[in-house]
């Protein structure tokens, strides 16, 4: 059963997240080039990830199984984002490819410290917030 | 819009059952499931989706949702934050030399 259940999230999730990721790069293609929509979408997908690996316990595996490796996991795609450089290697537009890599590493890294901090913060002020906190001497 | 949830959906178990095969069946490190997964789905890029115009939707969500950018990144900031940090460099300058390279590799094949 419980396999069962992991399976179906990581399905479901893994459904929705690349119907999620076609459905932005076909909506934004008449304004925004592929690798950017990718890119944009990477770094939304990690801070998520951030924030969702800290929001939820790890007693709510079959959760996170959804939201962290089918949702997200599925929404963001390393291999478009390999496609990307090499069609602006072949293209020659170098200056963009090193943009890419360095936009994207150094922002996918920073979504996830971002949104595991902004968890943090919200846990923080859950605690200080909470009655039994107020009933604190 | 159904082949494009098959297909992801495919993609993500499959990536799945690559991450957690390598915890439970071999002593590599966590992010190396990943790192396979991904080079996998780079292979399978370059190989079935050459021709960008012409990829069908399905094989394109379910190629991409085999890879995977956020765990990626996740894994890279928990080996960093855990000390590891080599381990760190080595993941990020692997996937970034392997990826391309694969992605040529497969439109080699094809």
């Amino acid at each position: 059963m419980t396999v069962r259940s992991h399976l179906l999230a990581v399905t479901l999730g893994g459904a929705l997240g690349a119907g999620l990721r076609i459905a932005t790069v076909a909506a934004t293609a008449m304004v925004l080039p592929k690798w950017f929509a990718i890119m944009a979408l990477n770094i939304a997908g990690s801070a998520a990830i951030g924030w969702c690996m800290h929001a939820v316990s790890p007693q709510r595996h079959t959760l996170r199984l959804f939201l962290c490796t089918g949702l997200l996991g599925a929404m963001t795609t390393f291999s478009g984002f390999a496609d990307a450089l090499v069609n602006q290697g072949s293209d020659h537009h170098i200056a963009t490819a090193m943009m890419n890599i360095t936009a994207s590493m150094c922002f996918t890294v920073l979504g996830v410290v971002v949104g595991r901090r902004c968890a943090q913060l919200k846990d923080t002020r859950r605690t200080a917030k909470s009655p039994s906190a107020d009933r604190q001497p | 819009m159904l082949a494009v949830a098959l297909g992801g959906a495919a993609g993500s178990m499959l990536r799945w059952a690559i991450a957690s095969s390598v915890q439970a069946y071999t002593p590599w490190p966590k992010w190396t499931g990943t790192f396979l997964a991904n080079m996998l789905a780079c292979l399978l890029a370059g190989w079935l989706l050459h021709d960008d115009a012409s990829s069908p939707f399905h094989l394109a969500a379910g190629v991409g949702a085999l890879s995977t950018f956020s765990t990626f990144a996740l894994e890279t900031v928990e080996d960093w934050h855990a000390g590891r940090r080599r381990t760190a460099c080595t993941s990020v300058c692997t996937s970034l030399v392997g990826g391309p390279v694969l992605i040529l590799a497969g439109a080699m094949l094809a």
